[in-house]
């Protein structure tokens, strides 16, 4: 069983059991004896009696063990309730990298002068696992102490970890479950009036974790909550919760409890945890009654964790952003790193000859779809720009690597255009597939295109490049993109402030209006243009960051790039000359596309929101004094029409670099 | 100078399931072995569904059809599944490997592409791989490049006729395909036709209708099917009732063989209701001396039992609506048409699409026999209103009876529009056109080389 294995896996006592736990004798010369435990492969508990008194902190020092000094760090907590001339210590030493399990010790050599003779185990020896050894020594000592102990345990074993290793952490949980002090179980019944109640628990990253519950006490008005990892640490969660309504709980216990009962709250242990099973949960309330739940196991795929914890949107009121400030938005922005981290390139396939020296590389990140490609390659093919630039397909769905190769293999023959097949090790998302693709893009200029575009005609590609090259304080430079029965679907795009939910949003101009519309024919500045197909130089690519992955799910990360760009003098450009197909809306299910657009416009507006007034005032002469510094500034109507109107008239006085 | 190659290439053999399209292309084909300049190929589809033996030897996917004949070929495509939609089989090896093969043994001058259903529009591409310079034909039978209806383009709400596709109003017709995944169709189809140098269109009708959906008007040539001769009846006595009627085509809802029960059986009741009224009183203007003449047709045809529940139904209901009116003679073989279209005065074509350049129309009037057809695409461009011909309003069962009851009621009218008929296009002339028509685009494509 692999350690990523037992992550998720339900830890039960047949389990600790099972866990190689090496107890061995340890004397020094004057046969006063301790005893240790191994708890990982570099980690070995030790309890002494009186040896120890003196030293206190850490202790440095070296294991002889089969001729090799190994380094180790010896951290010491002297028991508090054992008489000070006793003077018994738990020792924890932690030594620089794993011991074979059959290594032999000869000595251990602990700061100045202190040097520990190693035997072997005796058989029969009372110490025989660790079960017992904390049962015998450690589990009947005073809660004070064994608290202590947990804390020591914890934070020596776990506050130098970036994660937690398995071994280790079945190692505390058994330890814990051995000393920890419990709390009656929460009971849910109508005459019971405290109760907890923790449903989900989603891991955000190795120490972040969130959770959604609900909690009721009708004899107290103040509660504090701690989280217990199944390691042992206790994080206090305090009262600081989202609290949200449950009617269904109102209408079971008969009685409102004159507060929302619902619990939403994204914490850090600041210790990491990797047991899937363990959480344990307490509410002390200002009485001093307390009861404790046990939690469910945590869901640990960071791609479902990131939509369970985005679907709690719908428990924040429109407008309202205190969930999303305090809750979603670490808790999503450290999901969606750790969802991005990691994600590498696993392998690049090169179908047909590779053009000697590309100058523009085009990026099309493929998600859940791969037969796009057939369709974008039967229009390539006719343009005799594709002959001699880099094509990238990016494969954001691993699990279709080898039928994406296959296919990819028997088209190339078909339509003998070259192109290159990048495969992830893992679901990166959008941003960070395309990020991928530009990091092995050969191209001075990069097109990033989703896999929906099909152009319009051939020439489209050089047409862009020629104007990119052409234009000096380019940045992003977008083409007009139609929907599948020729109206517009993107002719640049502009921010507007919506009232309601108080952030800016983003739009296309003469969405949905003639392709033939003059106004929408116009080459000029915007204020940002859209990722599905933006032309870009390389370098500048990669300087400005490229696509942020902190947004969810292909949203926001264009007008996000584009306004970066701008911070550093450059600006975004529409070329409706280059004429391309969008035909959007197919690859990604919509369910929740609702919450990711609610939160990607609310980071987007919290990332951007105190510079996108000025851009609007700049390139969007349409917006009426630029816009709102404050939210009591009306600055526009959210409605579609009335916008779409202004840009149609205003357009036409705007200086234009060029008419189509 | 030896003669050169042209392969055509056809979606079924016609000794493996008539058809229009099949029995046409396998015409020209025997027509073209007569020429001096150029040696047909013919390469039809074989294997199931619609020929009960498939491929008989294991990795053999085109193989010679006829062991007397070393210029015909069957492909076999039964191990690969056709995309309906797209119309591609999606295991591409099946071109760049298995077509190649085919294409670099044959080594053909022209290709002449009949049909690509169940092939594929690749294969239009790899012939563009394998043989950089041959000029490609691609002669057009019916809509199926615009249209996922069978190519009918008949909307499946109430089977009205279409008039222009798009891909809304093809997503209409079939709502579990969305209007973007129409428009790739179109743009798919249209890519791998971009390869192709000359399209033919047996209709004006329907070259107008693929000039609309995006083929560039100088890349599509009006020729209609050539025929070859028939053995024709001579003398017929001028005095017999002209009240024959017959229909030869598929019975599905598209041929509209249904309109015509109805329109029968209309016929009929009123028939019933004038006994009832008038005792069968013979002195009804318009009535011939021998009584008034009662309609009576023979349907001919097949594959009812291939059609929807409902349909097979309405078929029954209408037949025995249509009492002793009607007799139903079902299956015919192309041999036996002579002799069938001798038992029959008129032929009523009456299909609720627009059909192309319908053969049986070319088959009526190569046997002399005037047509009924509905007013509408191909039949109405091919049948002249009062010349050689009756025109009736599109699926309506009423207005064919009138037209019907006219038709045999009027003395003297079967006689006019019979003068009427003009010269089918004869084979010979056909495979002229073919023949000038390659020699020039061999001619281009050897300037376009050279220059």
């Amino acid at each position: 069983m692999t350690a990523g294995d037992l992550r998720g896996a339900v830890l039960d006592e047949a389990q600790v059991d099972r866990v190689p736990l090496d107890t061995r004798t340890l004397s020094r010369d004057d046969d006063q004896a301790c005893w240790l435990t191994s708890l990982a492969p570099d980690t070995v508990l030790c309890l002494t009696t009186s040896v120890m008194k003196r030293p206190r902190g850490v202790l440095r020092g070296s294991l002889l063990a089969d001729g090799e000094a190994v380094p180790v760090r010896a951290h010491l907590l002297h028991l508090a309730d054992e008489p000070a001339a006793e003077g018994a210590a738990l020792m924890l030493l932690r030594f620089t990298k794993p011991l074979p399990t059959d290594v032999e010790w000869t000595s251990l050599t602990l700061g100045v002068g202190l040097n520990l003779k190693v035997e072997p185990a005796e058989s029969g020896s009372k110490f025989s696992d660790l079960r017992t050894f904390m049962r015998e020594s450690l589990t009947a000592r005073e809660p004070s102490t064994r608290n202590a102990i947990l804390e020591f345990l914890t934070q020596t074993c776990l506050a130098d970890q970036a994660t937690a290793q398995i071994e280790l952490s079945i190692g505390l949980h058994a330890i814990r479950e051995a000393l920890r002090e419990r709390r009656s179980p929460s009971t849910i019944a109508k005459d019971v009036p405290q109760a907890l109640y923790i449903e989900t628990i989603v891991r955000v990253d190795a120490t972040g974790f969130y959770i959604r519950g609900w909690a009721r006490d009708t004899t107290s008005s103040s509660t504090r909550f701690t989280a217990i990892s199944p390691e042992g640490a206790r994080i206090d969660l305090g009262d600081r919760f989202h609290r949200y309504p449950r009617p269904d709980l109102d209408e079971f216990y008969g009685t409102p409890a004159g507060e929302d009962l619902g619990l939403l709250a994204f914490f850090d242990a600041s210790l990491p945890s990797a047991l899937a099973n363990g959480w344990v949960f307490e509410a002390v309330n200002a009485e001093g009654s307390a009861i404790e739940f046990e939690g469910p196991p945590v869901g640990e795929d960071a791609r479902i964790g990131r939509d369970v914890i985005l679907a709690d949107l719908y428990h924040e009121r429109p407008g309202a952003h205190g969930f999303t400030e305090a809750h979603l938005h670490p808790a999503l922005s450290r999901i969606q790193a750790r969802y991005g981290l990691g994600g590498r390139v696993d392998r690049v396939v090169q179908f047909g000859t590779p053009p000697p020296a590309p100058d523009i590389s085009v990026i099309v990140p493929l998600y859940g779809r791969i037969d796009f490609v057939e369709q974008q390659l039967a229009q390539f093919v006719h343009d005799a720009a594709f002959r001699t630039i880099d094509l990238i397909y990016v494969l954001d769905s691993p699990e279709l690597a080898d039928e994406l190769v296959e296919f990819a293999g028997a088209l190339e023959p078909l339509y003998r255009l070259p192109f290159r097949v990048v495969l992830l090790d893992r679901n990166s998302g959008f941003a960070l597939a395309n990020n991928m693709g530009a990091s092995v893009a050969k191209g001075r200029l990069l097109v990033l295109m989703n896999s929906d575009i099909l152009p319009g005609k051939p020439g489209w590609l050089r047409t862009m490049q020629e104007y990119y090259d052409a234009t000096p304080d380019v940045g992003a430079l977008g083409p007009k993109l139609l929907y599948e029965d020729g109206s517009v679907q993107h002719a640049g795009l502009f921010f507007y402030y919506d009232r309601a939910a108080r952030e800016w949003n983003n739009d296309h101009y003469f969405k949905g209006m003639h392709g033939s519309l003059p106004a929408a024919n116009i080459a000029r500045k915007v204020p940002a243009v859209t990722a599905a197909c933006m032309m870009i130089d390389a370098k500048l690519y990669a300087s400005a960051g490229g696509l942020q992955g902190s947004y969810v799910q292909g949203d926001f990360e264009d007008s996000d790039l584009c306004l970066r760009l701008f911070q550093q003098g450059y600006r975004s450009w529409y070329l409706p000359r280059a004429e391309l197909y969008h035909l959007e809306g197919q690859s990604y299910p919509s369910s929740m596309r609702k919450w990711t657009g609610r939160f990607n416009r609310w980071l987007h507006t919290h990332l951007w929101g105190s510079l996108i007034p000025a851009v609007m005032a700049e390139l969007d002469p349409a917006a009426p004094g630029a816009a709102p510094t404050t939210e009591s500034v009306s600055i526009r109507s959210s409605s579609m029409v009335p916008l779409a109107k202004a840009r149609m008239s205003k357009a036409f006085q705007h200086p234009s670099k060029e008419v189509d | 100078m030896a003669k050169r190659k042209v392969l055509y290439v056809v979606h079924n053999h016609p000794k493996t399931r008539p058809g229009g399209a099949e029995a046409y292309a396998y015409e020209t084909y025997l027509a073209m072995r007569e020429s001096a300049a150029y040696e047909p190929v013919f390469l039809a589809k074989g294997g199931p569904p619609l020929e009960t033996l498939g491929r008989i030897h294991s990795g053999t996917f085109f193989a010679s059809a006829d062991q007397h004949d070393p210029n015909q070929y069957f492909v076999y495509t039964d191990e690969y599944t056709f995309d309906w939609l797209y119309g591609t089989i999606p295991f591409k090896q099946f071109y760049t490997k298995h077509v190649r093969a085919f294409l670099e043994a044959l080594q053909p001058d022209v290709v002449h592409f009949q049909h690509t259903l169940f092939l594929g529009y690749d294969f239009i591409r790899e012939v563009r791989n394998t043989l950089p310079n041959v000029p490609i034909i691609y002669t057009l039978h019916e809509f199926l490049p615009i249209c996922h209806r069978q190519g009918q383009m008949v909307r499946t709400i109430r089977n009205e006729t279409c008039d222009e596709e798009s891909p809304r109003r093809c997503h209409e017709c079939f709502p579990e395909v969305s209007p973007q995944t129409f428009y790739m169709r179109k743009r798919f189809v249209q890519s791998h036709f971009e390869l192709v140098d000359m399209f033919i269109a047996p209709s004006q009708f329907l070259l107008e209708r693929y000039v609309d959906w995006g083929i560039p008007r100088e890349r599509i040539r009006f020729e209609d099917y050539g025929r070859l001769p028939v053995a024709t009846t001579s003398a017929q006595s001028s005095d017999l009732a002209r009240d024959r009627l017959g229909f030869f085509g598929q019975f599905n809802p598209f041929k509209g063989a249904d309109v015509l029960l109805e329109a029968m059986a209309l016929l009929e009741q009123s028939d019933q209701q004038r006994l009832l009224t008038d005792g069968g009183n013979p002195q009804v203007p318009g009535a011939s001396s021998v009584g008034r003449p009662r309609p009576h047709l023979r349907l001919h045809g097949a594959n009812l039992d291939l059609q929807p529940g409902s349909f097979q139904t309405r078929f029954h209901e209408l037949l025995e609506a249509a009492g002793g009116a009607v007799t139903l003679v079902g299956q015919y073989g192309h041999a036996e048409l002579a002799s069938l279209m001798r038992q029959v005065d008129w032929v009523v074509v009456p299909s609720i699409w627009w059909e192309n350049s319908p053969l049986v129309i070319q088959e009526a009037f190569m046997h002399g026999k005037p047509v009924i057809c509905s007013d509408i695409g191909g039949m109405a461009e091919k049948v002249r209103d009062g010349v050689d011909g009756l025109h009736f309003r599109v699926g309506d069962p009423a207005d064919l009876a009138d037209t019907i009851a006219r038709a045999v009621g009027t003395p003297g009218l079967w006689e006019t529009l019979r003068s009427g008929i003009e010269e089918v296009h004869p084979m010979r002339d056909h495979v002229g056109v073919l023949h000038e028509l390659y020699d020039e685009l061999l001619a281009t494509r050897a300037h376009g080389a050279s220059a």
